[in-house]
């Protein structure tokens, strides 16, 4: 009787322990602060801050499909054949293109697989602005990540339903599973 | 109706429903795993356990693993990461139809048909849609071979020269052995090496011939083509023994020409077709009235056929005074004298490979005046077609030791040839021997130079698709595999230094750009043709149909002295997703059920239900047939609608060289053909049949689908239906229901599949596979019934085992308002969606299986594993923006939920709503018949709604009040 009671007092305590552990390890895994080190110190700050480049101009992909993308490295030798021509970053990248070679980024925000991610349909459709996912880019030397890109957040947003859709056209955000889950 | 549920059933053993078979589809043994080394016993238990909970908190401590990502260096502004590109191309004509090609990131995904060819207007067989999973196959070759090591293009190259100079020094034949060449230019280069070299051959060797057609037709007509057949302009159609729903010439043309005169959604009649058939083919499983006859009988009652008709003609085409064969003479008067009531609006064909029986089936048709009609014989310069005499004459060369050099192109006669052992034999005798192939096959093996080739994604070509039809074919991706065109070793070999692009594209600008009026500029017509991967060339074209005299009489007396089957014969046919065997290594195509036994991943003898109650033998039981050359041991399977004494057996299996998922599948039964009177012949008479011991499990997929008898299938026939549209029918009922209603507001989507127009091709299912990402889970594994396609087609017999009388119905997830698998999920992982879909979510999926034993249609499939991804070659053909299942996970048809997502996303970017047709299913873009309509209910203007209130609309178990979304009309027959 009395080992009984001790094996199920450790097995609520072992249980315990482990909810509480994978309740935080959820936490952890939403990655929020995520700033990893990237191959060129490249500055949002700098460039869509104090240079108010627009967003779309190097993320063209985020207005016609899926992916935003990282631009094509040779996209940044449009201004920079012309500009800071010899600081050591930018040697890096025309190395880059001149000798084939690849860069390797460091992937901030990271979607799982088992859901579908538009960057069109909220960019272009949902109009969006970036930062609302995304958080004050243009104020980030090194982009982190700001919010938790966790389905719960994106409800947030999809619950209210307010999304602009084109007024003859009834279909809206949605909280259907299928609009992401396929 | 009610007598109608005890007269359906789906197979003869299973025509009583057996409950043992029942049991073993859920029986313990089944589904039970091996789960290694872990004992069921209280300590393992403890310790998994223990373990689990130890390694739950230290994952809790990692972060998830740094992903990289690589931009382009440089980006075409075509290719955006996560947009299709589209491309259009084309098949060759005697393989495929004319396509558009997704790709996604340079990579093709998924093939479509493109829907502004004349001819095949939109629709694809398995076969088209299947051949982007041969393009990754990974055991093509992956470079040039010289004995067998690999060597640089450019050597080889020169050695080949070499060996061929060398050959023509010595006055030895040159011999170019291809398949059939519907290709301009290719015909060029050909005739340029005929100019080159001075004793130059070229032989044209089809697998599964049907030189009989063109013989026939240079006999009666000298013209030597396939004709051009119109049979949306017939009203009556009989044909012998042609399956040209399945594999006849060019199934997806006459697919689409045949189920637009069976659509009574917008005519209020139907064509007319009799089929007669030893074997049960899918165009005979589709006739209105089908007769089971030996070819011998076909034979007689052709001859007697056409003595009725030139009596009512008042021609004497027969010689006069002779005995005709005996046949049902009732039968012969009453179809002669619906034919003469159709003239001119009736097409016979024959799928014969006896000449003389082609030359009675043209003498019918110039009779009943179908010539430029229903039948065209245009002329067609661009064509070369099989000649099989020049096939025996080149083996009888080879062996005479006159040919110094041989060129196969996509040619595999060691296999494919009748003998095999004489013809290696022959091949040893000639010193160059070279392969154009893409894998490893019979051939390649015995040849010295391979020089792999490209496959149709990946190359250049033009073709005639129809004598006023020129298409391209484009590159969509680089070559994969090191391999190149062979045509542009035909050109080095001819002297050329042009690639075959440059000499394609001049070739247009020459010839084909004088033949058409649209464009007024050459680059203006090429980019057009290339972007729509056709032209329509309005040159008149000349047409030569004029029958000859004294061929009929000859022919006849041919035909008479002839005996065309004696005793047990044995007949070999094109299974619809095998043809002769050229993707044999497709494993889509291997797990595509036969849509007439259902039967995967083999070949087998099929059986009439009489001889098997004869002999007492079972499906499974494998049997010895012989003739004295050949034998073949293969397991059998008792086929209703077989006619007595016949055997049939499908070509393209028994491969002994090939890529891992053909090798050592069947048997090869090419080793029966016979050449009789100039032609290859699939029919081998007077076999003799032994019964071994051993029986075999065969990977069939149909008795656990059995829908117990409940009136699925609802048919009439036009007569009844002329009466009351709803014939055949029964209204549909109002029940009360326990549910609340769902809102259903804004877009509701449905379907309407016309079971009239579903000819049970089966294309949808590839299309579905790819689209989908379904996966191939083996013969073993369908055994054990746990094949994953999202739609099946079920097949039903009804009436009598000789001759029944079959439908073919598609089902998948019927997307109930009222789901009966919903209610029992217990993690909420299937629900309704807002615009009326069944969704299945993977992620929140537990596997406990609970909704697949409550839904009644049977549709849903379950991950019984991690199914083989390791392939990267292969897995580069899944489609993106859909998840692979793991295992444990339930899946169904989702509608295509990626489609209808991203054509939603089209329409809002374009700032307009959706309109109907915007949205087109995977399986309804690829169904040649038409027979799939999908479209929002709340739309009043929309297709599927009209369709919704035709008189023969259905749902399926209607009684349970689940409200499924998925609708059918009534099959209507044109008899009685």
């Amino acid at each position: 009787m009395k080992n009984k009671l001790i094996f199920l007092i450790c097995l609520v305590i072992v249980i315990g322990v482990s909810v509480a552990f994978t309740y935080e390890a959820r936490m952890v895994n939403f990655n929020v602060d995520y700033e990893p080190q990237q191959p060129i110190n490249f500055s949002h700050k700098i460039h869509a801050g104090e240079n108010q480049i627009q967003c779309l101009y190097c993320h063209f992909g985020a207005e016609q499909g899926r992916h935003a993308g990282i631009p094509p490295t040779e996209l940044c030798l449009n201004c920079h054949n012309q500009i800071r021509k010899d600081s050591p970053e930018i040697k890096k990248i025309k190395d880059a293109v001149a000798g084939g070679a690849k860069i390797e980024w460091q992937k901030v925000h990271h979607f799982p697989d088992f859901a579908y991610f538009n960057h069109s349909q909220h960019v272009r459709v949902g109009k969006i602005s970036c930062q609302e996912c995304h958080g004050p880019v243009e104020t980030m030397t090194r982009l982190k990540q700001e919010n938790a890109l966790n389905m719960g957040w994106c409800l947030d947003c999809h619950r209210q339903n307010n999304i602009a859709a084109p007024d003859d056209h009834k279909s809206r955000a949605g909280g259907d599973c299928a609009r992401c889950h396929y | 109706m009610k007598k109608n549920n005890t007269t359906y059933w789906q197979d003869v053993e299973n025509k009583v429903l057996d409950p043992e078979h029942l049991k073993s589809e859920f029986g313990e043994g089944e589904l039970q795993f091996d789960i290694g080394s872990i004992k069921k016993d209280r300590r393992s238990f403890l310790k998994v356990m223990g373990f689990s909970f130890t390694a739950i908190p230290l994952a809790s401590c990692m972060r998830i693993p740094v992903k990289k990502a690589i931009p382009y260096l440089y980006k075409s502004d075509q290719v955006t990461p996560g947009v299709a590109n589209w491309y259009a191309t084309s098949m060759d004509p005697m393989k495929g139809s004319s396509l558009l090609v997704k790709t996604r990131e340079g990579r093709p995904i998924k093939i479509e048909g493109n829907s502004l060819s004349p001819i095949t207007k939109g629709g694809t067989f398995g076969t088209d849609q299947a051949s982007v999973l041969s393009l990754y196959n990974s055991s093509r070759f992956k470079g040039p071979l010289l004995d067998g090591k690999p060597i640089e293009w450019a050597n080889i190259d020169k050695k080949l020269e070499a060996a061929l100079n060398n050959a023509n020094d010595k006055e030895k034949k040159i011999v170019l052995v291809t398949r059939t060449i519907s290709s301009p230019s290719t015909l060029d280069i050909i005739a340029q090496l005929k100019e080159k070299y001075s004793n130059f051959d070229h032989v044209v060797f089809e697998p599964t011939s049907q030189s009989a057609i063109l013989r026939a037709n240079e006999e009666c007509f000298s013209n030597a083509v396939y004709p051009t057949i119109s049979l949306d302009r017939a009203d009556l159609i009989v044909s012998f023994s042609a399956d040209f729903l399945g594999t006849w010439l060019s199934p997806v043309e006459y697919t689409k020409q045949y189920t637009s005169r069976r659509d009574l959604t917008i005519h209020n009649t139907l064509s007319k077709h009799y089929q007669f058939e030893s074997l049960m083919t899918l165009t005979g499983s589709n006739a209105d009235q089908r007769f089971s006859v030996t070819p011998e009988e076909e034979k007689s009652f052709i001859i007697n056929l056409l003595a009725e008709i030139q009596r009512k003609a008042g021609r004497s085409l027969l010689p006069p005074g002779q005995q005709l064969p005996g046949t049902n003479r009732e039968l012969v008067s009453q179809i002669a004298g619906e034919l003469w009531e159709k003239k001119g609006k009736s097409v016979i064909l024959s799928g014969s490979q006896n000449k003389d029986i082609q030359i009675m089936v043209n003498a019918l048709n110039s009779l009943l005046d179908n010539y430029g009609e229903t039948i065209d014989l245009y002329e067609n310069p661009y064509f070369k077609g099989p000649k099989d005499q020049e096939t025996e004459d080149l083996i009888s060369t080879m062996e005479a030791g006159e040919i110094g050099a041989v060129l196969f192109w996509d040619t595999n006669l060691a296999y494919h040839y009748r003998d095999t052992q004489r013809f290696t034999k022959a091949l040893k005798k000639v010193v160059t021997r070279c392969s154009f192939a893409s894998a490893d096959d019979e051939t390649s093996v015995l040849c010295n130079y391979v020089l792999p080739m490209n496959h149709f994604l990946e190359s250049w070509d033009d073709y005639f698709q129809a004598p006023n039809v020129l298409t391209y074919s484009q590159p969509v991706i680089q070559p994969l595999f090191g391999s190149r065109m062979a045509q542009e070793t035909l050109l080095k070999l001819a002297g050329s230094t042009t690639k075959y692009y440059d000499f394609l594209k001049k070739n247009a600008e020459i010839k084909f750009f004088k033949m058409q009026t649209k464009k007024m500029l050459f680059h203006e017509f090429w980019n057009h043709t290339v972007h729509d991967g056709l032209s329509l060339m309005n040159s008149s074209l000349s047409k030569k149909s004029d029958l000859a005299k004294n061929v009929v009489a000859l022919s006849y007396a041919r035909l008479v002295k002839a005996t065309l089957n004696k005793g047990m014969t044995l007949i070999g046919y094109q299974k619809v997703g095998m043809r002769a065997g050229d993707m044999i290594n497709n494993p889509w195509l291997q797990e595509l059920p036969d849509p007439i036994t259902k039967a995967t991943w083999d070949n087998y003898f099929l059986i009439s239900p009489i001889d098997a109650k004869k002999q007492n033998l079972k499906t499974g039981q494998v049997i010895k047939v012989a003739t004295d050359k050949v034998t073949l041991v293969l397991p059998i399977i008792v086929q209703p609608g077989v006619r007595e004494n016949m055997i049939g057996v499908a070509y393209g299996y028994g491969r002994s060289v090939a890529g891992k998922v053909a090798k050592n599948l069947g048997g090869n039964a090419f080793p029966f053909v016979q050449f009789s009177n100039g032609s290859f012949n699939n029919i081998a008479t007077d076999v003799k049949v032994d019964i071994t011991p051993e029986k075999r499990e065969m990977a069939l997929t149909q008795t656990h689908h059995s829908m117990e008898g409940r009136d699925i299938v609802r048919e009439t026939t036009l007569k009844e239906w002329k009466v009351d549209n709803h014939a055949g029918n029964k209204p549909s009922i109002k029940l009360v229901s326990m549910w609340g209603k769902h809102d259903q507001s804004g877009e509701q989507w449905g379907m309407a599949i016309d079971l009239n127009k579903c000819t049970g091709c089966s294309g949808c299912i590839i299309s579905c596979n790819a689209e989908n990402n379904v996966p191939v889970v083996g013969k073993k594994e369908v055994h054990s019934r746990r094949e994953m396609h999202w739609l099946r087609i079920d097949r039903y017999y009804k009436g009598d085992e000789e001759n029944p009388e079959v439908v073919h119905q598609p089902i998948m997830c019927q997307h109930c308002d009222n789901a009966p698998c919903e209610t029992v999920c217990p993690v909420i992982a299937t629900v309704q969606s807002s615009d009326g879909l069944n969704q299945q979510v993977y992620n929140r999926c537990v596997g406990t299986r609970y909704c697949a034993n409550n839904c009644p249609y049977k549709v849903r499939r379950f991950n019984w594993f991690d199914y083989a991804h390791d392939d990267k070659y292969e897995n580069m053909v899944l489609n993106p923006d859909i998840v692979v299942r793991s295992r444990g996970v339930m899946e169904k048809c989702s509608m295509c939920i990626q489609r209808i997502q991203e054509s939603k996303l089209v329409a809002k970017k374009e700032e307009r709503p959706l309109k109907d047709g915007d949205i087109q299913l995977a399986c309804q873009q690829s169904c040649p018949g038409d027979a799939i309509v999908f479209g929002n209910l709340n739309d009043p203007k929309s297709k599927i709604s009209t369709l919704l209130k035709n008189a023969r609309k259905y749902r399926l178990l209607e009684e349970l009040n689940i409200q499924p979304r998925v609708n059918y009309l009534t099959k209507v027959r044109n008899k009685g």
